[in-house]
């Protein structure tokens, strides 16, 4: 019998793959959806399957490690939580969502009198550098 | 008129009176008065029905079930009430978002949704 003292087998691993499931988000920077996560995290743990790259996840939500992304019409994605304030951007043709640091002007005269803005959610479409049709 | 008809007559009216984006259960509320016997499942196969003919269209917003509204209404966007729950229309648009988009990216539209307090709910807090 192992000693309680010490990690075993079973204990190791699921940290070790907890650890790179979120190591994907620092190393990718832009928001992924566990497909993406599942095809990163492989590279490193080529064992890793899609249920534990789920349930790491949904932990890591739980957490407040990780926010889901809000996407029109798409598949769920995460990003880290606490990021500087940005935007985002996906591609049509490739899926991919990628961040936009900057500002946006105008969003306060949208407002109608009295409203309070307390949040705002802006996601830009097209094609991205890889997809963009060379014409 | 038949009863399908009327039904169909008054979640249409629902949301030509109220302009703005409504949940199945506010189209219930607001038609309820105009036909006997209207419920949430007739309202429910009314919004689906409308949808497929193009006059409805769904309304995504950030972790909220679908809204709907009138198709071809032109560009604007959304605001939504976190207390009422309600959505608005917004008209007008933001600037620089060509800005924000990295060279060598083309920008072909955005979707952008606002989230607050409306005025009613705001004088209450």
């Amino acid at each position: 019998m192992i000693a309680p003292s010490l990690p075993s087998c079973a204990d190791r691993r699921p940290t070790r793959q907890r650890t790179v499931v979120r190591a994907v988000f620092e190393e990718i920077r832009r928001p992924l959806s566990v497909f993406e996560v599942l095809e990163f995290g492989r590279r490193v743990v080529p064992r890793l399957g899609i249920a534990t790259v789920y349930r790491h996840v949904r932990e890591l939500v739980g957490e407040g490690q990780l926010i889901p992304v809000w996407l029109p019409g798409g598949v769920v994605r995460y990003e880290l939580a606490g990021l500087a304030r940005h935007h985002h951007f996906q591609c049509v043709q490739c899926h991919r969502v990628f961040d936009l640091h900057g500002a946006i002007l105008g969003v306060e005269q949208l407002l109608p009198r009295q409203f309070r803005l307390e949040r705002q959610e802006l996601i830009l479409h097209g094609h991205c550098a890889d997809c963009v049709p060379q014409d | 008129m038949t009863r399908n008809t009327r039904q169909r007559a008054a979640i249409r009216a629902a949301f030509e009176e109220n302009r703005r984006p409504l949940s199945p259960a506010e189209v219930l509320e607001s038609a309820s008065g105009e036909v006997a016997g209207l419920g949430i499942a007739t309202v429910y196969r009314g919004i689906k029905a409308l949808v497929e003919e193009g006059w409805l269209v769904p309304v995504e917003l950030p972790g909220e079930p679908d809204r709907y509204e009138p198709a071809g209404l032109g560009h604007h966007h959304h605001f939504r009430c976190r207390s009422c729950r309600r959505v608005f229309d917004l008209e007008g648009c933001v600037k620089g978002l060509r800005d924000l988009v990295p060279r060598k990216f083309r920008l072909e539209g955005h979707d952008l949704v606002l989230l607050g307090q409306c005025d009613t709910c705001a004088r209450a807090a």
